[in-house]
């Protein structure tokens, strides 16, 4: 037995050596690593491996590792495709499967406590059998693991409604070479929530043994349908404006000219608009050739993949129509208002039917199947996930394509739709060495940056975008660091991943504004950079004057407001903050979240607010134009009521609860935003209150936690209705 | 054809969830792509072989992973092939003589004797055979231990119906093409779920407590005989699932298995020999209650 097999296996039951499963341990799913397998390179293999069983058990071995100096890395269920996960020579792999336990049910608050290594299919068989479901459904939700989830900020195949995995977390037990730490719902009074910065840490500051995640009822209904647009242009179009009319689709997947043609996703009219004669029948077919898996033995193919620039060039030739799925969940009586809603903005569209969108749902897992014969083939494959403004989506998506297309064969779809913005979703496939295929990722993410995305949406960093996470978040880094340094003061937790050591260039200043306290206006992303410490109300005349106004209004000077924020009162679509200029006291300046919902690392926004002198923040803004509907019902108990409208799904932009001062009923009003408001009043058996005094949400006092808050926001409230129980 | 070792060492793991080997052990080297990944390596010359051999020595033949692959890969075929590759062969112990002359043969395979039982219950004689090794089962990869066992088998049973109620013994019958009837099909051994037919594993315990089906308790075969504590972790997983008043089981072996476990065992020679009730649970007992279980998965149990 070898030392530090004797020692971990003192504190830890489970320890091994064994070269099987140190093999095993060794790599994650990084393309990288499997082209390198395919080429009869093993992957490094760790010290050794072990299975915690409790989170006691994961403090002491970090309390003896730190002092030991003994790199850690985390290992979930290894799905990771960066290189985040796999075992370094020196070090001892921490494996979390054999702490999978749900370890509580809270139907009260729709909470659920579990372990990390649970399996993302386990947990959502076993809480479908409660009747309760995260929805959180990567298409690696068959080997992925939950702590994996909020180790790299994963997004499932829903989260256009029901966010990424981050928005679920509301609590996390975190062992950290210091000691345990605790967050959001259960961090100590009176200290910074870690939460934001633990999450899509990718085990760099500690490992995550439990999480309080959110749940939903199993929705009752689903509707699914295809639409075929002339273009991407268009389709892009539609999307936003569902996005952006709070109608909340669970599903809005629009595949580019390319996508769209393999597998003859439009049928036989796919084609139609595309370029006519023989070489674009010919490439048709080799496109078509690419959902079938046994045509990559074909020569056609390989030569394809062989040269890449004609192929995509011909691929561009198609102009070509687009298809877009669309599908919405939940309530039965809710569901028809939206998508009713929805209809008015895809009259350019052919309707499709319901046919092509039931069947990406039943087979949607089955891409997962088509990488691995590339690599059997002699060639590689693998998937970028980037993510931008709605302002900047098209111009990135033709640079980044642009960039891989010099390289690889590359197609792509659009997910994760938001108010403000979109990712997209680049496959791509190619033959050559690892020379080829690092040259294909260093020409992307450069294109990624120039466009002004980010660089990962939900597949985190790992190695593989170590170099240009670093790059994006900048001096802002420094935020991480001095956590980094309190929770891991030894450097041992997973070494060389996430970010690299450098000195980030300045960001410099903004532009000089003429516009007063509101320096830009992104009417298209919906989104305004203003001045943290204008007034409210000289906030808010400004955006009247643009035609806008708040989406969630301040009651205070944004930079003491968002301090005060409560990230875990609101449901995280109602996200205060995007973009953040922020300078150091030494006159540094550093800008994050230019880009929606990034996995490049932790979202060090909050910390930053704490640490420099913000200069300006970009928010979510309203048009003044856009219809709203504000509804009450006379209630004996307007929170009960609340409660029970938001679990059924309803998304107001404001609840608010009043009692009578005279004796009379007390009353629950409801602000709702975007053309299903009437409906949707109507469906739910509320009483209209006349247009005049539907007016900007009021104020929340505080952010709502309890329920003896007179107004809470957003739909996730619900969940902490009432008080939330201790641990 | 590409080669199927091959297409799970690339694949991104799509079955681990459904492998009950690695779900129960949460081991990465227990998946079905890592398990073949091992067996591609060593065919590739990458991998000591006997590397390898271990490997393939954690599937327990079960089938979750082939039924839930779209590109349908034999796996307990392709790993029960590597280990006759790569592993030693083992020496079945010998076959004792079939006692007594009937035409149905009870294939005893632990310690309790039921012919006689059956026999009275039958109004019938019935012949007994008794095996301390279900019948070779974990023997059964080489072809230079299995062949000599199916043929004595066969010149022993020579044209009569075994009775099991035992998925390993049914296993190496089925191997064998001799005909064998389950024990709980039997005329008045009431059981009281229904059975589902996996190829291998005739278990369904509580089927509304599992998504599918958990197709073995880990104690047939090779992986009870190779790694005995992966074969307990299994054992607990199953006992884990099952809702804590009642485990309708219909196989020793399982029953084997859960002995160590707070659940209530039926098993079909029990019944027989009324040391248990035939009462009828209703089907698939379930307390449908939330977590946590009685029994903590994993963490609670020896
Ligand atoms: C076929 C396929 C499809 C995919 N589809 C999606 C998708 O739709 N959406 C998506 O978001 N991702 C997707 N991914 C990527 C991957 O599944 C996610 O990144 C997932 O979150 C990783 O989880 P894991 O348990 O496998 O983590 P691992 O790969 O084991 O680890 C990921 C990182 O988190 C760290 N880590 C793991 N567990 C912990 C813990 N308990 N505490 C602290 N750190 C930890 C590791 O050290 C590593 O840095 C896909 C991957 C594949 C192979
Ligand atoms: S059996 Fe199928 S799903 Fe499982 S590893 Fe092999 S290819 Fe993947
Ligand atoms: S046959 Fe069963 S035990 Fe073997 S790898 Fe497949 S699922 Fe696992």
């Amino acid at each position: 037995m070898s030392s530090i097999e004797r020692i971990v296996g003192g504190i830890v039951p489970r320890v091994s050596t064994d070269p099987l499963h140190l093999l095993a341990a060794g790599r994650d799913l990084w393309s990288r690593t499997t082209l390198r397998l395919a080429n009869g390179l093993l992957p490094q293999t760790p010290a050794a491996i072990c299975w915690p069983e409790t989170h006691q058990q994961l403090v002491e071995l970090l309390d003896w590792a730190s002092a030991a100096g003994v790199p850690i890395v985390p290992y979930g269920a290894g799905s990771g495709v960066c290189g985040g996960s796999g075992g370094r020579e020196d070090s001892l792999v921490v494996d979390t499967k054999r702490m999978r336990g749900i370890t509580r049910v809270d139907r009260e608050h729709m909470l659920v406590h579990v372990e990390p290594g649970m399996l993302g299919q386990e947990l959502e068989d076993r809480l479908e059998r409660l009747g309760l479901a995260t929805r959180h459904s990567p298409s690696s939700i068959w080997c992925s693991s939950v702590g994996g989830w909020a180790a790299a900020r994963s997004a499932g195949q829903f989260s256009s409604l029901y966010g990424k995995f981050e928005d679920m977390v509301v609590a996390m037990k975190v062992a950290t070479p210091t000691g345990t730490l605790l967050t959001g719902m259960h961090s100590p009074p009176g200290q910074e929530d870690l939460g934001p910065v633990i999450q899509g840490s990718e085990g760099t500051l500690g490992l995550i043994t439990e999480l309080c995640i959110r749940v939903v009822p199993v929705p009752e209904h689903r509707w699914l349908r295809a639409y075929a647009f002339p273009d991407l242009s268009s389709a892009l179009e539609a999307m936003r404006a569902i996005m952006q009319a709070d109608l909340w689709p669970a599903v809005m997947r629009l595949y580019d000219p390319v996508d769209t043609l393999i597998g003859g996703k439009l049928g036989s009219s796919g084609g139609k608009s595309s370029g006519k004669g023989h070489g674009h029948r010919a490439f048709l077919r080799i496109l078509q050739s690419l959902d079938n898996l046994d045509a990559f033995r074909s020569r056609e193919l390989n030569l394809a993949f062989a040269l890449p620039r004609l192929l995509n060039r011909l691929a561009a030739g198609l102009g070509g129509r687009v298809l877009l799925i669309l599908g919405w969940e939940g309530d039965p009586q809710i569901v028809p208002c939206q998508v009713q809603a929805a209809m008015g903005f895809l009259q350019g569209a052919q309707d499709l039917g319901a046919a092509p969108a039931h069947a990406w749902y039943q087979h949607r897992h089955d891409v997962s199947y088509k990488l691995a014969p590339i690599f059997s083939r002699g060639g590689f494959a693998d998937t970028m996930e980037v993510a931008s403004t709605w302002t900047r989506l098209e111009p990135m998506y033709r640079m980044v394509r642009d960039a891989l297309a010099r390289n690889v064969v590359v197609m792509s779809h659009f997910s994760h739709a938001y108010p403000e913005g979109c990712s997209i979703y680049f496959t791509f496939a190619g033959t050559g060495d690892i020379h080829r295929y690092d040259r294909t990722w260093e020409e992307a993410l450069r294109a990624v940056r120039l466009a002004g995305g980010t660089v990962t949406h939900h597949h985190g960093v790992g190695l593989l975008k170590a170099r240009a996470a670093t790059r994006e978040l900048g001096h802002a880094l420094r935020v991480y660091r001095r956590r980094k340094q309190s929770l891991d003061p030894g450097g041992i937790m997973n070494p060389g991943r996430l970010f690299v050591a450098a000195s980030p260039a300045d960001d410099g200043p903004l532009p000089p504004s003429s516009k007063g306290p509101v320096f830009h206006l992104d009417s298209k992303s919906l989104l305004a950079t203003v001045d943290p410490v204008a007034s409210p109300s000289a906030l808010r005349e400004a955006l009247a004057r643009e035609g806008y106004t708040f989406r969630i209004p301040p009651d205070r000077p944004l930079k003491d407001w968002l301090l005060a924020w409560n990230l875990l009162a609101f449901d995280r679509h109602e996200v205060p903050m995007f973009g953040l200029q922020a300078r150091f006291k030494d006159g540094c300046s550093a800008r994050i979240g230019m880009a929606p919902r990034s996995a490049a690392g932790p979202d060090l926004r909050w910390g930053l607010l704490r640490e420099a002198e913000p200069e300006a923040v970009e928010i979510p803004v309203i048009p003044l134009s856009a219809p709203r509907c504000l509804a009450s019902m006379a209630t004996p108990e307007p929170w009960q009521e609340a409660r029970k409208l938001l679990r059924r799904g309803l998304r107001p932009l404001s609840c608010k609860g009043s009692s009578s001062p005279r004796g009379g009923q007390d009353r629950l009003s409801l602000l709702l935003l975007g053309p299903a408001g009437d409906s949707l009043v109507e469906a739910l058996g509320l009483s209209p209150t006349p247009a005049s005094s539907a007016k900007d949400p009021s104020p929340p006092r505080n952010p709502a936690m309890h329920a003896s808050e007179d107004t809470i926001r957003g739909a996730t409230a619900h969940h902490l209705l009432g008080e939330p129980e201790d641990a | 054809m590409p080669d199927p070792y091959q297409t799970c060492t690339f694949c991104p793991r799509l079955c681990r969830h459904v492998c009950p080997v690695a779900l129960a052990t949460g081991l990465e080297a227990a998946t079905p792509s890592a398990m073949m990944g091992a067996v591609y390596l060593a065919r590739r010359g990458l991998l000591d072989p006997s590397l390898a051999g271990r490997a393939a020595a954690m599937c327990t033949a079960c089938g979750a992973c082939s039924r839930h692959c779209k590109e349908q890969v034999p796996v307990g075929d392709l790993l029960s092939q590597a280990r006759s590759r790569y592993l030693p062969p083992r020496s079945p112990e010998a076959l004792a003589p079939v006692e007594g002359d009937a035409p149905r043969v009870a294939v005893e395979c632990d310690t309790r004797s039921w012919a006689g039982a059956l026999a009275r219950k039958l109004r019938e004689p019935v012949a007994r055979l008794h095996t301390s090794d279900h019948l070779g089962a974990s023997c059964m990869d080489h072809p230079q231990t299995a062949e000599p066992q199916i043929s004595s088998l066969a010149r022993l049973l020579d044209g009569r119906i075994a009775i099991t109620s035992c998925s390993a013994c049914a296993g190496v019958l089925r191997r064998a093409n001799l005909q064998y009837v389950w024990l709980h099909s039997l005329p008045g051994i009431h059981v009281p779920t229904p059975v589902l037919d996996s190829p291998t594993m005739k278990l369904s315990p509580a089927p509304d407590l599992l998504p599918g089906t958990l197709p073995c308790c880990g104690q047939g075969g090779i992986l009870a005989r190779s790694f005995p504590q992966l074969a307990k972790d299994l054992a607990r997983e199953c006992a884990s699932r099952l809702p804590a008043t009642a485990v309708p089981t219909f196989d020793s072996l399982f029953r084997v298995a859960l002995t160590p476990y707070d659940v209530d065992i039926y098993d079909p020679i029990d019944i027989l020999l009324g040391e248990a009730p035939a009462a009828s649970l209703h089907e698939g007992t379930s307390k449908g209650g939330e977590a946590p279980q009685k029994r903590t998965p994993l963490h609670g149990a020896p």
